[in-house]
């Protein structure tokens, strides 16, 4: 290859991946910020009071958590680490991060915009949090949290039941501006833990789409099992946030069958190339293959069924 | 925590704030983002330079966030041992803000054609009612991705010849194309460069070879229809082409 054939390439690399990095980055801070704020502000017992000690019931509730948090793929993990050891269930946590990119404001009023009110919409929300609960709920069976969870993420305090137990009462007298900054002083840590995995995924996903013709990918589009299938792997590959992928989703709806196109949506936002390496600073190696198995497996037969099933 | 870890959190933090700053004021963010996201952008050059506050308060602090806590996010269990420099982590914070600043920037062109294909029919959707209104415009005014929606949604396309196109786009020659014919191109981007897919019409012109490929050219002619890989496509029959400058915002948005 020539030089400048070369630079070329690498130029068109470049682009893609600051893109993919100028996009995610303002949401991996709002995703810091947020958990700054919820480690300085929110004591473990609000939780105990919320959530269910049943862990399947807090799966639900773990699903449904998102709409409060506004964050999209890259800045629902570093808040979900610190829901964690905030002594938010492991089942709520797992169904929060996986349901979180899509159930929230923003990505539901994009998707709204994009395909207006219909199968599409309710099929992604709906089915998106069928999904998360029900691997949060696989979760459940799991009774040890440091079989799950990378040793530094383990829930302050565990008893011997693997349940958490609820400390004394400790007031935190610190005043406000203090605890902001320590606030502050946490999002930058996280920022720089959680951002190397942004960086890396980015260049990963880069790389792929600066080196793999999209034709190839793309020549596969009408069959029930292998449009899903092709979608499927597009949705790791672009990596793109969950807030605007309905457009790019939009894209394949003269081509796609729609069963592809809502696992495109579904699994998107759950799973791809950086969020990937994000949950591995969180979870253990076979906590991660489960949380990555088990949506793809009911994405790819979710959007088969549909083909085969309706006529949306 | 290491202490010149810290105040390289503070460097890098801000090189990224004021990188995204200045590609705001300069433009060059219209290369990698649609532009409908630059109040995103404008609050992320705004949180890093929040963020490096909050380092550099902490580097000022000797880095302990307080005595009492001690869930720690990073791995070591010593809170006053000093700490590797984890380089690692720099240079991975450190790579977005080099990639920007070293490789020039540059909205994708014809190379990348070459590499993510021309499409013919992608994003060329549009949702709900928007769609009456993108077809009701005059023919002149059309941009290219205009013309290939019109296209696309038109019963016929026969009902186009006569038309006349004014566009504008970059030269992209595939090696299928006769001399005389080049594709008038440019990229679409929805969400951000990765996403992008080039559209493109057909121009037919007797001096094509000699245009420079990836140059900005300003196109006028009849529009008739062409084929492309078996494919119904805008042809334009240039009656002339003039170079114009790389336009500010390259991108088309759908």
């Amino acid at each position: 290859m020539t030089a400048t054939a070369f630079l070329d390439q690498f130029s068109i690399f470049s682009t893609i991946f600051l893109g993919i990095f100028i996009e995610a980055a303002p949401f991996l801070m709002l995703g810091t910020l947020a958990s700054g704020l919820v480690e300085v502000f929110l004591n473990q017992n609000d939780f105990s009071r919320w959530v269910s000690r049943n862990p399947f019931a807090a799966a639900l509730v773990g699903g449904l958590l998102g709409i409060v948090f506004p964050v999209c793929e890259c800045g629902v993990v570093p808040l979900t680490r610190r829901l964690i050891r905030k002594g938010l269930p492991i089942s709520a946590s797992v169904a929060f991060l996986l349901s979180a990119p899509v159930f929230n404001l923003i990505v539901i009023a994009s998707t709204l915009a994009a395909f207006g009110p219909g199968p599409v919409l309710f099929g992604r929300i709906g089915l998106s949090l069928l999904i998360a609960v029900a691997t949060g709920a696989v979760f459940a069976f799991e009774k040890r949290p440091e079989r799950l969870l990378l040793a530094q993420n383990l829930p302050v305090m565990t008893g011997a039941s693997g349940a958490l137990e609820i400390p004394l009462q400790v007031v935190d007298r610190t005043p406000v501006p203090q605890k902001l900054r320590r606030g502050l002083g946490i999002a930058v840590d996280e920022f720089f833990e959680m951002g190397r995995y942004l960086v890396f995924g980015g260049l990963l996903a880069a790389l792929m789409q600066t080196f793999i013709p999209q034709s190839t990918l793309l020549s596969v589009s009408a069959g029930p099992v292998i449009s899903v299938l092709v979608l499927v792997a597009l949705a790791v590959l672009l990596s793109i946030c969950s807030t605007v992928d309905a457009f790019i989703a939009l894209a394949f709806t003269g081509t796609f069958t729609t069963g592809s196109i809502l696992a495109f949506l579904i699994f998107g936002p759950m799973v791809d190339i950086k969020s990937t390496l994000m949950f591995l600073g969180v979870f253990k190696r076979r906590a991660v293959l489960y949380m990555i198995l088990l949506p793809l497996l009911m994405s790819v037969l979710a959007g088969v069924f549909i083909n085969l099933n309706t006529t949306w | 925590m290491n202490k010149y870890y810290r105040w390289t959190q503070v460097i890098i933090m801000l090189a990224f704030g004021l990188y995204l700053a200045e590609r705001l004021w300069s433009g060059a963010v219209f290369f990698y983002i649609n532009e409908r996201f630059l109040p995103l952008i404008a609050f992320g050059a705004l949180g890093a330079l929040v963020l490096a506050g909050g380092a550099l308060w902490l580097a000022r602090q000797n880095n302990e966030y307080d005595h009492h806590h001690h869930d720690h996010d990073h791995d070591h269990e010593h809170a006053h041992a000093p700490q590797r420099f984890p380089l690692g982590t720099v240079l991975l914070a450190a790579l977005p803000v080099l990639l920007g600043v070293l490789i020039p920037a540059r909205p994708l062109g014809a190379t990348a054609i070459d590499q993510k294909g021309l499409n013919m029919t992608g994003p060329l959707t549009v949702s709900g009612g928007a769609a009456a209104t993108k077809l009701e415009i005059a023919p002149e005014k059309r941009t290219i991705l205009d013309w290939m929606r019109a296209f696309n949604y038109a019963a016929d396309p026969a009902e186009f010849t006569h038309q006349p196109a004014d566009v504008v786009g970059f030269v992209y020659r595939p090696e299928q194309l006769a001399d005389t014919q080049f594709l008038v191109s440019r990229f679409v981007v929805t969400c951000c460069a990765a996403d992008g897919s080039a559209v493109g019409l057909l121009v037919e012109w007797p001096e094509a070879a000699g245009l420079e490929e990836n140059g900005w050219v300003r196109v006028r002619g009849p529009v008739s229809v062409g084929a492309l890989d078996g494919r119904p496509i805008p042809l334009i029959t240039a009656a002339s082409i003039e170079p114009v400058p790389q336009p500010d915002q390259p991108y088309m948005y759908p």
